[in-house]
């Protein structure tokens, strides 16, 4: 579940359709039990975490075809190291973790951790075909323009606490804790991000 | 409180982890500064406006490619008990052909071995047996030749001390 308080839902085939009477297994107990030898976990972890983890990494690197590679690197790490994880780690701390770390080397292998430019056409988003109206479609079109700029002038380090916040689930403490930062400057990031976001919003209007 | 530790705050707020006294304090400060009021409902907004957007999803190859690595792969043993009745069948076979390769390279030779050379091999198996071997056939054969020459055993006897001397004399040089 992400910090938006809903339930990821997976649209991908092969997925275990779940009564909604079942009570939704941890992430812990859903790994524990991939470790097992259950792959139905998997799925259903995968499921769970896949618009987050996705959405985080698509914004952070601005790059589609690149936040590809790194989704499927850093599951195909969790897969690797199953064996090496340890409960009190808390799973999305460590998916996020190998996640963060995997996109900054990327980054920084392009030079793009300073900066992203707004210009990169690969960050486009697809919108979900739900059958608007022309006028409410081009007013989201334009909304989603607004915000991918915004991200995209961002400063990196910003951004990436923001979107690490909104994607992650994950408290301030615990982004400070993975990203070796003290809170304070986790919160002044935090801070800093949404008056960015708050300052292009406006001047766009 | 001064409205860099209100912003701090106000960020905890807003992702619900300000505990009460922060809270307490927070609100305090919002209703004495216009401009943290309006930053802090202005993020409200900001942060509506980037949830109502729709999240990017990866694409089904993508999910298909991590599902498909996600198999549990077998151990070797798992492997082995897997491959159990392969492996059976290819031992078979290697045991079968080291079966015939000796067979065809050991058998003609049994065969051309003669009877005698046999008997004779199995007596001679050592220095001490050939030299003691040697000797009594020659003694054997100088006591034929002076029997001959004494007038001999008769036409039967003789006969047969000649086959017998020709036989050991052809067995003891083809040994």
């Amino acid at each position: 579940m992400t910090s938006r308080g809903r339930i990821l839902t997976n649209k991908m085939p092969g997925q275990p359709l779940n009564s909604t009477n079942d009570v939704e297994p941890t992430d812990d107990a859903l790994f524990e039990r991939y470790r097992g030898g259950d792959t139905a976990a998997f799925e259903r972890l995968l499921a769970r975490h896949q618009s987050g983890l996705f959405g985080f990494l698509v914004r952070l690197v601005g790059d589609r075809a690149l936040a590809e590679d790194l989704f499927q690197e850093t599951w195909l790490r969790v897969v690797r190291e199953a064996g090496r994880y340890r409960a009190e780690q808390k799973f999305n701390r460590w998916l996020f973790t190998i996640a963060n770390r995997l996109a900054i080397d990327a980054l920084r292998r392009r030079k793009r951790w300073a900066s992203v430019s707004v210009d990169d056409e690969e960050t486009t988003l697809e919108l979900p075909d739900h059958g608007p109206s022309a006028a409410d479609e081009t007013a989201r079109r334009q909304t989603m323009g607004r915000i991918e700029a915004a991200l995209a002038t961002m400063q990196p380090a910003l951004r990436q606490v923001f979107l690490m916040r909104e994607n992650s689930g994950l408290s301030f403490k615990e982004i400070a804790a993975m990203t070796g930062a003290p809170l304070g400057t986790v919160l002044w990031r935090m801070s800093a991000a949404l008056k960015h976001l708050r300052k292009e919003l406006q001047t766009m209007e | 409180m001064n409205c860099e530790r209100a912003n701090e705050l106000m960020v905890l707020e807003l992702y619900g982890e300000a505990d009460g006294a922060d809270a307490v304090e927070l609100k305090a400060h919002l209703a004495a500064c216009t401009e943290c009021r309006q930053a802090a409902e202005a993020s409200r907004i900001a942060l509506d406006e980037f949830r109502r957007e729709p999240t990017p999803q990866p694409s089904r190859e993508t999910v298909e490619r991590i599902l498909e690595a996600a198999q549990p792969r077998p151990g070797i043993f798992e492997l082995l008990r897997r491959l159990r009745p392969a492996l059976l069948q290819a031992a078979a076979v290697v045991v079968i052909a080291l079966s015939a390769s000796f067979a065809i390279k050991f058998w003609p030779e049994k065969q051309a071995v003669p009877a005698t050379t046999t008997v004779a091999s199995a007596t001679a198996t050592s220095p001490d047996s050939d030299s003691a071997w040697s000797t009594s056939v020659e003694s054997l054969a100088e006591r034929i030749c002076l029997a001959k020459a004494g007038g001999g055993f008769g036409a039967s006897l003789d006969y047969r001390i000649a086959s017998l001397h020709d036989t050991l004399t052809s067995s003891r040089s083809d040994w």
